[in-house]
């Protein structure tokens, strides 16, 4: 007989509430790696990715109480990293344009036949993803990198599948201009 | 013209999407394999999606999770934890030289004083009933299992203070001292399956759809 994450998770919860706040740390250390990796694919700075994602951690833990049991614990905080990031993102007004992006990425890497070191293409990629507006952004980020079903996606972001679908579309069409403008081997 | 080259795009993110019905996606792969320029297009953005999904992961920061756990927020508890912790909670008495000297001095003092006053033997205070221990047996059947604990009010849920023992005929075993009450609990298998116990006097409900099994202790 196995009893499903979420009911874990439940319970987890629930001793929480009973004055019991070690015991998120099982949560924190379960979804520790996949908030900060949101939270850096969406900021693209990882000390900020760093205070987002803790932040998130600690808002979740301060609303537990309206916390709806019939959801996933994981959705519920990717919804919040998402939130954190793109309050962060709209206050610092750093959202680099599509046109900017030549002007960011290092001169010597533009060039096809420049021999490019993960560390360089992991930039790029980042920056590439910074490129993008924000609403295509985070649908390529949750869909092919962190490769959550459409379904969840809607539950974190609160947009309906359908729309997704068309923001993804258009997000993958950018992300290879935006690729390919850089040099980048695809 | 235009029409065509919208719709094969669209192929093109269907098949990315990767939610067709597999006999759907073996025609839409026909059909771009049939067409070397959608056939380019498609390689082009499943390529960019490759670097994508490859780049590599960031590693979480050293001290993330005691980072998190420093700055929680202290939860408010309600009244009626208040009142049930006051009333119930075990305490670790703290004491020092000087006070337990002036505590040793006032049993003395009360001692002699009730020796004298009574000339006659000291009788023993009766323990309260709902102080009094009654040892409680809890068992699972789980031949297939490595661990079982018991977790419940009674330990705060924990799932490493009540570990049971295994019997070579498979039943898992432990006994609980626990005073007269009524408790909850489930039995915690190999650290992640959450089961309730078969043989429980009664359930609950525990708000997650799930049951909680419940045990009253009587003297």
């Amino acid at each position: 007989m196995s009893i499903s994450i979420e009911t874990e998770e439940h319970k987890i919860i629930q001793r929480c509430l009973e004055g019991d706040p070690e015991q998120y740390a099982l949560l924190v250390d379960r979804y520790k790696a996949m908030a900060y990796n949101i939270a850096y694919r969406m900021v693209g700075d990882s000390d900020i990715a760093k205070d987002m994602s803790q932040e998130s951690f600690i808002s979740a833990y301060a609303s537990l109480e309206r916390f709806q049991y019939g959801s996933r614990f994981s959705s519920w905080l990717y919804r919040i990293v998402v939130n954190k990031c793109k309050d962060h993102m709209r206050a610092e007004r750093d959202t680099v344009q599509v046109d900017e992006i030549s002007d960011i990425v290092p001169s010597g890497a533009r060039t096809p036949e420049h021999n490019l070191s993960s560390r360089q293409t992991g930039d790029m990629i980042q920056k590439a993803l910074n490129a993008l507006p924000e609403e295509y952004r985070e649908v390529i980020v949750l869909k092919h990198m962190e490769e959550l079903d459409y379904r969840e996606i809607s539950d974190i972001l609160g947009v309906s599948v359908n729309a997704l679908k068309v923001r993804a579309h258009r997000g993958r069409e950018m992300l290879k201009e935006l690729l390919e403008k850089v040099g980048a081997r695809l | 013209m235009k029409n065509d080259k919208g719709s094969n795009r669209d192929l093109i993110h269907k098949l990315l999407d990767g939610d067709a019905a597999p006999d759907e996606q073996r025609d839409m792969i026909a059909q771009v394999q049939a067409d070397p320029v959608l056939k380019q297009e498609f390689d082009d953005i499943a390529g960019a999606l490759r670097s994508v999904g490859t780049s590599e992961r960031m590693p979480v920061p050293a001290f993330f999770t005691a980072e998190v756990m420093r700055r929680l927020p202290p939860k408010k508890m309600p009244l009626g934890r208040h009142v049930r912790d006051f009333l119930f909670k075990g305490r670790a008495l703290k004491w020092n030289v000087a006070t337990a000297f002036v505590g040793a001095a006032l049993a003395a003092l009360v001692f002699t004083q009730v020796v004298r006053v009574q000339n006659r033997p000291v009788e023993t205070a009766a323990v309260p009933a709902q102080e009094q221990l009654v040892t409680v047996k809890m068992n699972l059947y789980a031949p297939q299992a490595h661990h079982v604990a018991v977790a419940g009010t009674f330990n705060k849920w924990k799932v490493d203070s009540n570990i049971l023992k295994k019997e070579d005929n498979g039943l898992w075993t432990i006994n609980i001292p626990l005073k007269p009450g009524s408790y909850s609990y489930m039995f915690v298998v190999d650290g992640k399956a959450w089961i309730a116990d078969p043989n429980a006097q009664s359930y609950d409900d525990d708000g997650f759809g799930q049951k909680n099994s419940v045990l009253r202790v009587n003297i």
